[in-house]
Order: C-alpha cells, then sequence, then structure tokens
C-alpha cells in the first residue's frame, strides 16, 4: 500500500466524522495541578503561620496552682521550667511541715521575682537543717531565713 | 442588523436541480471559505488552490444532478480534496511546490509499506471502511485530531488552537494513533 492510498481512502471516511471534526471544540478546563499544588502549598504556610502566631504560647504563660496556693488564693504564673520544680519543692517541704517532718519550717515564701524560695526556720541545727536542703536537688532553690529567737526579757 | 444570508443545503440543491446558475454562486457564498481551507492546507499555493476551487464548482455543477448529496459541505469537501491530491501528484511529478500534502503524507507513509501497489477501487473502498472501524476505536477528541490532520489537512499549528492543546502534544497524540492505526491495519490484513 502507498501513502497516497491511504490518504485515498481517508477521504472516503464517513460524512458524519468529516463534519463532526470541524464542530466547535466544547471548551473544557484543562488544569494544570502543578501550579494548583504549589499555590496550595503556599496558601497552607501562611496560613500556618497566621494561626502560629495567634495561638497563646501554652507553655510560656501556664497558671500553676498548687493546693497550697489553692488555699491561700496565690496563683503563681510560671514562666519556666525551673519555676515548675521550684513549686514542686515548695508542695513537697510545705506537705513535710504538715506531717511533722519539718516542724521547724515556719514559712515557705516565693522570693526573688519567684526565682527562689526562702524559707523561714527557728532552729540553726546544721544536721536538721541538712534535712531540708535534701529536697532541694541542684542546691539553688532554697535560701534559708533564721527565725529571731525571743529574748527572754520580752 | 445583519441579515443571515447564507442558504439551505436543501435550497442550494434545488437550484442544481432546476439547473439555475445561481447555484454556483450560492454555493460559492457559504461554502466558498471551506472549500478554500481545504485546498489550501493540501497544497499550499493561492494558484493553484483557486483552480482547484473552481474546478470544485464546476465538477459540482456537472454531479448534481444526478446526485444529490445528503450532506453537502462534505460532498463538496471530498471533491476538492480529491481535486487538490491530483494536483498535489502532477506538481510533485514536476518537482513543483509540494504544499502541507508533503508533511502529511510523509506521516502517513509510517502506517504503510509501500512494498505493494493496489489501486483497485474495492480495495480502497475497503480501506476506507476499515479506517471508519479504526476511528471508531478512538475517543471522540482522537478521532477529531486525525480528521482535522488527515483528511483535512490541517497544519499542527491550526489543530493546537483549535484543539487549546500544545503543539507537541497533537504531534506526540498523531504518531500514537498512526502506531495505533499501523497496527489495525495489519491485523485486518491490509499489507501496511
Amino acid at each position: 500500500m502507498r501513502n497516497t492510498n491511504l490518504f485515498e481512502a481517508i477521504g472516503e471516511i464517513d460524512d458524519k466524522k468529516i463534519a463532526d471534526a470541524l464542530a466547535p471544540v466544547p471548551i473544557t478546563k484543562r488544569y494544570n495541578w502543578v501550579k494548583i499544588a504549589s499555590f496550595a502549598a503556599c496558601f497552607m504556610v501562611i496560613i500556618g503561620g497566621v494561626i502560629y502566631g495567634l495561638v497563646p504560647k501554652q507553655e510560656n504563660s501556664a497558671k500553676i496552682v498548687t493546693p497550697e496556693s489553692a488555699e491561700t488564693g496565690e496563683v503563681v504564673e510560671s514562666s519556666n521550667v525551673e519555676q515548675k520544680k521550684l513549686l514542686k519543692i515548695k508542695e513537697k517541704i510545705s506537705a513535710a511541715k504538715r506531717d511533722g517532718e519539718l516542724s521547724f519550717v515556719e514559712s515557705v515564701k516565693l522570693h526573688n521575682n519567684s526565682q527562689k524560695l526562702r524559707i523561714t526556720v527557728n532552729t540553726q541545727d546544721e544536721e536538721v537543717l541538712k534535712n531540708l536542703l535534701a529536697y532541694d536537688e541542684n542546691g539553688d532553690h532554697i535560701e534559708i531565713e533564721f527565725a529571731e529567737e525571743e529574748t527572754e526579757g520580752e | 442588523m445583519k441579515k443571515n444570508l447564507a442558504m439551505s443545503d436543501e435550497t442550494i440543491l434545488e437550484l442544481y436541480f432546476r439547473r439555475d446558475e445561481s447555484a454556483i454562486e450560492k454555493t460559492r457564498e457559504k461554502f466558498g471559505s471551506y472549500i478554500k481551507m481545504i485546498s489550501k492546507n493540501i497544497l499550499g499555493n493561492e494558484e493553484d488552490t483557486e483552480e482547484c476551487v473552481y474546478d470544485t464548482y464546476l465538477r459540482a455543477w456537472n454531479s448534481i444532478p444526478p446526485k444529490r448529496p445528503e450532506n453537502l459541505a462534505t460532498y463538496l469537501g471530498k471533491i476538492v480534496r480529491n481535486l487538490s491530491l491530483d494536483r498535489y501528484r502532477r506538481n510533485n511529478a514536476e518537482k513543483r511546490g509540494s504544499g502541507g500534502a508533503e508533511a502529511i503524507l510523509d506521516e502517513l507513509s509510517e502506517c504503510v509499506s509501500g512494498n505493494s501497489d493496489v489501486e483497485s477501487e474495492m480495495y480502497r473502498k475497503e480501506l476506507a471502511q476499515a479506517i471508519n472501524d479504526f476511528l471508531d476505536t478512538l475517543t471522540d477528541e482522537h478521532s477529531k485530531l486525525f480528521v482535522c490532520r488527515y483528511w483535512y489537512a490541517m497544519p499542527v499549528q491550526e489543530i493546537a488552537k483549535r484543539f487549546r492543546m500544545r503543539e507537541g502534544n497533537v504531534s506526540v497524540t498523531l504518531n500514537r494513533i498512526r502506531k495505533k492505526l499501523r497496527t489495525f491495519l495489519l491485523e485486518r490484513g491490509f499489507d501496511a
């Protein structure tokens, strides 16, 4: 078969096919998926950024209410993990004081802009005080204050 | 207000049957650009195109009646296509400009072996039927692409514009269709 024969044979195909080929081609949207995907990705990044900016930072503004502070109505805002540790120590010491283990402790207060615990004690016995300092594992959370002894004359 | 002056095919055919010479003028008004487009696609030459277009009107005048085509446009299209192909062959023999047909025949040569030179009318009818059957196996869009390229001899750029495709996509699609056609014809026993 020659190519001209084929061309001639094509010339004899159905009239309908010939007429249909010139009919207006319906407009079909050809989606450019790469463009759409990159646009969607950019959109998601922007939305993510906006949401991240709007959500308050939970870790840095947690309000911690200890059993003791609940009693006194003291609500402490902890701005970091160190302060959480401090409050834990405070809780433990307060509990031990209630149980009579640390009966020499007169008061436990947050001090130095909530960076340390100031513990007022009514003894200077080093052996006894060691029991108190054992609650502070790092050794830099507790400040000890000695209560003034009542003078005999008074 | 713009008036639609184009006559219906039936009215034009009536003019032919009454042997009213205005039939040719009405045909030219309605189908002139369509006929010229096909011829120009094949020959790519204004002068030869004009000649083929006038020969088409003459052939239509001489064949209607007795013929009464159901679709006047495709009837005229087939006449001008055949006349343009004949003119192409003559030009090619004389080594004159060969227009768009050269590229198309070159593409179609991928579908044929060129070993056999069967010219019989019967063979061509069978081949045309096989091509019809092949087009039925294609999607609507691919079928139209094939017809636009190999019946209307449209340039790839024009097809791309028409189907809102890239030229590269049109060429690749046509290439795949030709390969499918070759396989189809071989399966049907044609010496493609």
